[in-house]
C-alpha cells in the first residue's frame, strides 16, 4: 500500500522531502490511476457524506473544510493520502511544504504533515474546475486527535 | 471582524503605459490553470503572482488559505513550486493601456451567537492591452487551492467565476454568507 515516498512529520518540517525531489528528477512517472480508481476503497474505509465529503464539519462552518477525528493523526492520515492518492505522479513542493500527487483524471491530492493554522496533519483533495469524481468534492481534511459533538462539530484536543 | 487580502491597486498603476513583455508559469496540463505562481514581465520589471496557502483569520478560525499576492521579485524568484518543472514563458508585447482588479467582499454571520465576519479578497487581475486583447489571472474559487486560471481574449471579466460560488460552501444551518464583487479600473 505505500507509496515509497518520506512524509513530512511535525518534527521534521523540512527533513524528509529532498530524497523523494531527487527521486523524482531522476524518474518522472506519468500518473496510471485517476481519483476515480481509488475511490471506491477509499470511501469504504472512510464513509463519505451524501454532500460528498469525509469526516466532519469543522468548527469553521465551511462544508468543504473537515476534520477526521483519530487516535494518532500523522499514521491516519498518511493512511488516508495513500489510499486516496495510489497510482497518482509524486511531486514533490519546491518550498518543501508537503507533497502533492497528480492523477490520471487531472485531480490533485496533497499532503501537509503540518498544517500552520492548528499543527494537524492536512490533506486537499482538489478535483479541480468544481468536479465531483464518483461522489467526491473538493475539500480540505484535517486529521486531529480528539472528541466530536452531537451538532457535528469538532473540538481539538489541545482546546479540550 | 474583518479581514483584507486584496492586491494594492498601487502596484497595478506602475504598470500602465508600459510594455507587457511576456508571462512565465507551468505549462498548462488538464485546466488552463497552473500551481502557485506566474511570473509577469512588465516595463523591464519582474513581478510574481503567487496563490500560495498561508495561515490567515478566516472569518474568526485560524486556516491555511491561499493567498492572492502581487509583489515585485527578481527573475530568479519566478520558478514551479514543483521540482523538476521547467516553467515556459508566452510573449503578450503589448502596452497595458488598464488594469482591472476584480474583488470579492464576503461575509457570514453566524447564527449560533450572531458574530458577524467579513473578509475582502482579490478574485481576479485583468491586463486591457493596447490592441484591445485581455489577459487574465484568476485566483481559484475554492478557497484552499493553489491553482491560478490563465485567459486570454476579450471581455474575459464575464468568464470569472461566480462569486456566488462561496455562499454554497457554507454550512446553511449555522452560516448565513453574502458575497458581492466590485471591479476598480485602474488607467
Amino acid at each position: 500500500m505505500g507509496t515509497g515516498f518520506k512524509y513530512k512529520s511535525n518534527s521534521a518540517r523540512n527533513g524528509s522531502i529532498a530524497g523523494n525531489a531527487q527521486k523524482h528528477e531522476d524518474v518522472p512517472s506519468a500518473p496510471k490511476k485517476a481519483l476515480a480508481d481509488n475511490a471506491q476503497e477509499l470511501k469504504g474505509v472512510y464513509p463519505l457524506s451524501t454532500g460528498g465529503y469525509f469526516g466532519k464539519i469543522g468548527r469553521s462552518g465551511a462544508s468543504n473544510v473537515r476534520n477526521i477525528v483519530c487516535d494518532d493523526p500523522e499514521k491516519e492520515a498518511k493512511k488516508f493520502f495513500d489510499l486516496a492518492s495510489s497510482g497518482g505522479e509524486e511531486i514533490p513542493m519546491e518550498n518543501g511544504n508537503g507533497v502533492s500527487k497528480k492523477m490520471s483524471d487531472g485531480c490533485y491530492v496533497s499532503y501537509r504533515g503540518a498544517s500552520s493554522s492548528d499543527g494537524s496533519p492536512a490533506i486537499d483533495i482538489n478535483t479541480t474546475s468544481g468536479r465531483t469524481i464518483d461522489g467526491i468534492k473538493s475539500q480540505k481534511i484535517h486529521f486531529v486527535k480528539g472528541a466530536t459533538h452531537e451538532n457535528g462539530f469538532t473540538d481539538f484536543a489541545g482546546n479540550m | 471582524m474583518k479581514t483584507d487580502l486584496r492586491i494594492l491597486p498601487e502596484i497595478c498603476r506602475k504598470m500602465i503605459g508600459k510594455t507587457f513583455t511576456k508571462y512565465r508559469c507551468d505549462k498548462f496540463d488538464f485546466t488552463n490553470s497552473v500551481t502557485q505562481i506566474v511570473g509577469l514581465y512588465i516595463g523591464g520589471e519582474v513581478y510574481s503572482l503567487t496563490n500560495i496557502q498561508d495561515y490567515v483569520d478566516y472569518f474568526g478560525c485560524p486556516a491555511d488559505e491561499s493567498v492572492f499576492r502581487l509583489v515585485p521579485c527578481s527573475d530568479g524568484d519566478v520558478k514551479s513550486c514543483f521540482v523538476g518543472v521547467t516553467q515556459a514563458d508566452t510573449p503578450v508585447k503589448s502596452v497595458i493601456r488598464s488594469v482591472k482588479t476584480v474583488n470579492d467582499w464576503q461575509k457570514i454571520t453566524r447564527k449560533e451567537d450572531g458574530s458577524k465576519f467579513e473578509l475582502w479578497l482579490t478574485r481576479a487581475v485583468i491586463f486591457c492591452l493596447d490592441d484591445g486583447r485581455e489577459i487574465s489571472f484568476e485566483k481559484d474559487m475554492l478557497s484552499f487551492s493553489e491553482e491560478i486560471i490563465i485567459r486570454r481574449g476579450y471581455d474575459l471579466s464575464g468568464l470569472l467565476s461566480d462569486e456566488n460560488g462561496f455562499v454554497g460552501v457554507w454550512d446553511e444551518d449555522t452560516v448565513t454568507a453574502e458575497c458581492r464583487r466590485k471591479t476598480v479600473e485602474i488607467v
